[in-house]
């Protein structure tokens, strides 16, 4: 087991090398010259020379490429042009707060899709389940940032029950502690169903197919012979096997929520890293956008290696097969 | 006979709905096993035995429709609420199926699986159950039991997959245990270890067996009665020793001709040599007539087959062919 | 075996109305400029801005006084183009990808699906919008993106296939025979990827829409006076409550166009792949 997390710990971390050489060189090589990319783009010649040689860069690519590189690793990402302020302490602003949203919503999002999974399963070939397949595809095909808009102007313009945007309401750092968390709540109610209710049926439908699957087999009937209640059949024999193929799907899932959480942040004004990204690109903002695309492939990846992660522990055949490896 | 048969079956008959006429795997079978009865059902592959066996258990899909009878000490499984079957198996019933890897959930240990029945149907606490899933094991004599309880599946051989899942099906003392060809995956070392196993417990636990298998030669091994299935059907029902040393139906000796002599457990299936009637729309009468080298045209007639050879030893054959085939004899 | 697929998806009603809302909105995409009842830039006088659906004007005008039914009409082009053109370009470099990566070398292949494992470890995104800012904003750029960053997963759906294909006895045949690899790969191996690809292409379409408008929504994507729907939903969300209709029929169009896609795709994938693995997405 040790082994087998070690192994693809290996593989996650130069695939983030990788990640990290392709922001770099993406930012520099693209058409045009990079300074006017670093907001220099209304300066006469001398001035451009003079920011040019701030910026280090008119040294060589690879010193560049490696001074950027061993900043990052440092937690470094250069300074703000449209702020002023560390890109660092940006990211450590925001990385929490997309963070809460996403993890609350990956939760939600597994759950609903286990239960609607299972459901699917059990109701397979009836009526109802084509019913159900239909509105959720229907709901899966919304676009998010329609979808958003659609619930705020029911919810917040026209019934007014719910906020708009943000992560808080103004003032409400100076309410005790459970109205605060309560204000959250109301504010993530909106955002959660845009990210982590309305695509369910994505997942919804692997749980199915993996339920239906292992109901098949051998063991289910065996159980059933045992005696065992339906919900046990189902809930301990068959969904346990039928989510080993969803939690290989587990890591692409948070990107797939990642890209759900920059839509909604946009829509809501919910200040994290998809927010600061497209911001920062209003604002040319070129050290800023590199450090959020690189921290939201490095988050993408410490997902995947948690999926893998869980893969070994839920299946019990990939953790023997590592240590007969030894 | 004072008190009813642990269960008897009456014209029980499955259908399966599907694409046209419904496919009849199981028809007009009827038997009876008394308490601590053991009794072998052989036949070909799709002859219909396992269907009949998930019947009794009532686990067959939903599309199957099940009509006759099957008596429990007198109470009709057939027409009871799922809510009822379900306490039924495991405590009354249990079962050993054929592939014991495929038996067992790999994600689940080894202990878990043999002690769940115990859990749902007794209510047995963790630490109780778990004590109780070692001390079947080690019934079934898996070595060092404690130990394999907290294994995965995969960890085991296949004999010893067989064992656990018989200590699983054990688990709540079944009174009657079904086994659908429970060794035909293993070693035939293995096989016959296994099935000696089985067969002690059943005895020590006095409880009565269904031996469902394709090999003729095992029947002996395990079970007093054997009956002869072929398409659905019954063809040949009685002692065991007395079926294999005198078969009286063509399919019975088809069957047994298929057995290398010297390696009496190491049966293969018969060959088809035609196939099967089809089992949408089954003949009239006797169905191995598409393959009977007796076959003759009363075979159609449902009223002239049967033959009483003893007591408990019936044929369903003209008496003019099971007659001098019992005798060993060629029928004219 | 064709002619059996194309009944196979006929007969699934899902496919059906797939078929049928996409040959709808191609067909309102085609025939725009003839069916749209006005010119969908030609400004409205000061009394015809911000108008409710009524006579005359079955889905309102905007704040400009342009009327929303004819601008709808007219978006349809730009986002069915762009999504269509865009995952197209997106699946063949992958197929191609895919297939270099099966067929070649080692050290070609483990380069090829490195650098796919690399694109697929972003949120795809951000690191379109990351690619987006490199560039003026325009539809050719919005195309670009969306090939360069969904080509990695059809190229490794297309590498898995090829690999188990190339062992089976007919490309066995033809390497024995000493084809180039180009021709072994175009001639023997392409024409059985075919049914992945094609439900790759109608689940990415969907896909590539929806990212489009996202970015035309940003101001990223289509600019004026091109008309997209993305960007039409933007302009209502300065008047949720006064012009509700500015909101919801771009966004029911571009709802009913990813539904089509994904209704389409699933019935493909189950029509061309029985086995449902092909199956990405509901």
């Amino acid at each position: 087991m040790l082994l087998y997390v070690v192994r693809r710990l290996g593989s996650a971390v130069l695939l983030l090398l990788a990640l990290l050489t392709a922001v770099f060189f993406i930012a520099r090589l693209a058409p045009g010259d990079p300074i006017d990319r670093f907001g220099a783009a209304d300066l006469d010649a001398a001035d451009r020379a003079a920011v040019r040689h701030n910026l280090g860069l008119d040294r060589p690519l690879a010193a560049q490429y490696w001074q950027w590189l061993r900043g990052v690793t440092r937690g470094d990402f250069g300074r703000s042009l449209s702020r002023h302020q560390p890109v660092s302490a940006m990211l450590a602003e925001a990385v929490p707060r997309t963070l809460l949203l996403t993890g609350i919503a990956y939760v939600l999002h597994f759950a609903l899709a286990v239960a609607s999974g299972v459901w699917l399963a059990r109701n397979r070939g009836r009526r109802r389940e084509r019913v159900a397949t239909v509105a959720g595809l229907v709901l899966y095909s919304l676009p998010a940032f329609w979808l958003g808009q659609l619930l705020v102007l029911v919810f917040s313009r026209a019934l007014g029950w719910l906020p708009a945007s943000g992560v808080a309401a103004v003032g409400a750092a100076w309410l005790p502690w459970p109205q605060r968390v309560l204000d959250v709540a109301r504010h993530l109610v909106l955002p959660l169903c845009v990210i982590g209710v309305a695509p369910v049926l994505g997942t919804a439908r692997f749980v199915r197919n993996g339920v239906l699957e292992a109901l098949g087999q051998d063991y289910v009937l065996a159980a059933r012979a045992r005696g065992l209640p339906e919900r046990a059949v189902i809930w301990r024999h068959a969904l346990r096997n039928g989510l080993l193929p969803v939690v290989t799907i587990a890591g692409l899932n948070l990107a797939f929520l990642l890209n759900g959480a920059v839509v909604t942040e946009v829509v809501f004004a919910w200040p994290g890293l998809g927010r600061l990204t497209v911001e920062a690109i209003f604002a040319r903002d070129y050290p800023v956008i590199m450090g959020t695309t690189a921290l939201a492939g490095a988050l993408t990846l410490l997902g995947n290696l948690l999926a893998d992660v869980l893969y070994g522990v839920a299946d019990p055949r990939v953790r023997l097969a590592s240590e007969a490896d030894r | 006979m004072s008190a009813a048969p642990l269960l008897a079956v009456e014209d029980l008959a499955v259908a399966f709905k599907g694409d046209g006429a419904p496919v009849q795997a199981v028809r007009g079978v009827s038997f009876a096993l008394p308490r601590a009865g053991t009794l072998a059902l052989v036949g070909e592959s799709g002859g219909g035995k396992s269907v009949l066996a998930l019947a009794l258990l009532g686990l067959l899909p939903a599309t199957a429709t099940v009509s006759g009878r099957v008596l429990w000490e007198g109470t009709d499984l057939v027409a009871l609420p799922e809510r009822d079957r379900q306490r039924w198996r495991g405590c009354k019933l249990g079962l050993v199926l054929q592939d014991p890897l495929a038996a067992l959930n790999p994600v689940l240990t080894v202990g878990d699986q043999v002690a769940e029945g115990l859990r749902y149907h007794r209510g047995l606490g963790r630490r109780a159950a778990r004590e109780a899933a070692v001390s079947l094991l080690a019934e079934v004599r898996l070595p060092d039991a404690a130990a394999r309880a907290r294994d995965y599946p995969h960890r085991l051989s296949g004999g010893m997959r067989q064992r656990a899942l018989l200590a699983a099906a054990l688990a709540c003392g079944p009174e009657l245990l079904i086994a659908d060809e429970p060794t035909a995956s293993l070693d035939v070392t293995v096989q016959a270890e296994v099935l000696d196993l089985m067969a002690e417990l059943v005895r020590a636990r006095g409880m009565a067996l269904l031996f469902v298998t394709h090999n003729l030669a095992l029947v002996p091994r395990v079970a007093e009665r054997a009956a002869v299935m072929f398409a659905g059907r019954l063809v040949e029902m009685g002692p065991a020793r007395a079926v294999i040393e005198a078969p009286a139906h063509p399919f019975t000796r088809a069957l047994l001709a298929a057995l290398p002599e010297r390696w009496p457990l190491h049966g293969r299936l018969p060959a088809a040599d035609a196939p099967g009637p089809d089992p949408r729309r089954p003949p009239p009468g006797c169905p191995y007539v598409c393959r009977c080298p007796h076959a003759r045209p009363a075979c159609a007639d449902e009223s002239a087959l049967g033959l009483a050879l003893a007591d408990d030893r019936r044929v369903a054959c003209l008496p003019e062919v099971a007659g001098p085939l019992a005798r060993g004899e060629v029928p004219a | 075996m064709r002619r059996r697929s194309a009944r196979t998806l006929l007969a699934d009603p899902g496919a059906r109305a797939g078929l049928l809302i996409l040959a709808l909105l191609a067909g309102a995409a085609l025939l725009a400029p003839l069916v749209a009842p006005g010119d969908p830039a030609a400004l409205g006088p000061s009394a015809a801005r911000l108008l409710p659906p009524g006579p005359g004007r079955p889905l309102g005008t905007d704040p400009l006084g342009r009327d929303v039914l004819s601008r709808l009409l007219h978006g349809a082009r730009a986002s069915l183009l762009v999504g269509v053109v865009g995952a197209a370009i997106a699946v063949g470099l992958g197929t191609l990808v895919g297939l270099a990566a099966g067929l070649g070398r080692t050290a070609a292949d483990r380069l090829l699906m490195g650098l796919a494992d690399v694109g697929l470890a972003f949120p795809r995104l951000i690191l379109a919008l990351f690619l987006v800012s490199l560039a003026a904003p325009s539809l050719g750029l919005v195309i670009a993106v969306l090939a360069l960053t969904g080509w990695m997963g059809v190229a490794r759906l297309v590498r898995a296939e090829t690999l188990s294909l190339r062992e089976r006895d007919f490309v066995l045949a033809a390497r024995g025979l000493g084809l180039a690899p180009a021709r072994l790969a175009l001639r023997h191996v392409l024409p059985h990827l075919l049914p992945t690809v094609a439900v790759a292409v109608a689940l990415r379409v969907g896909n590539a829409i929806l990212l489009e408008s996202f970015l035309s929504y940003l101001g990223l994507g289509a600019q004026e006076p091109t008309v997209s729907w993305g960007a039409m939903i933007e302009q209502g969300r300065a008047h949720l409550l006064d012009g509700w209709w500015l909101t919801a029929f771009p966004g029911l169009a571009l709802t009913l166009a990813v539904v089509g896609c994904n209704l389409l795709g699933d019935g493909l994938s189950e029509a061309l792949d029985p086995r449902g693995e092909g199956r990405v997405l509901p």
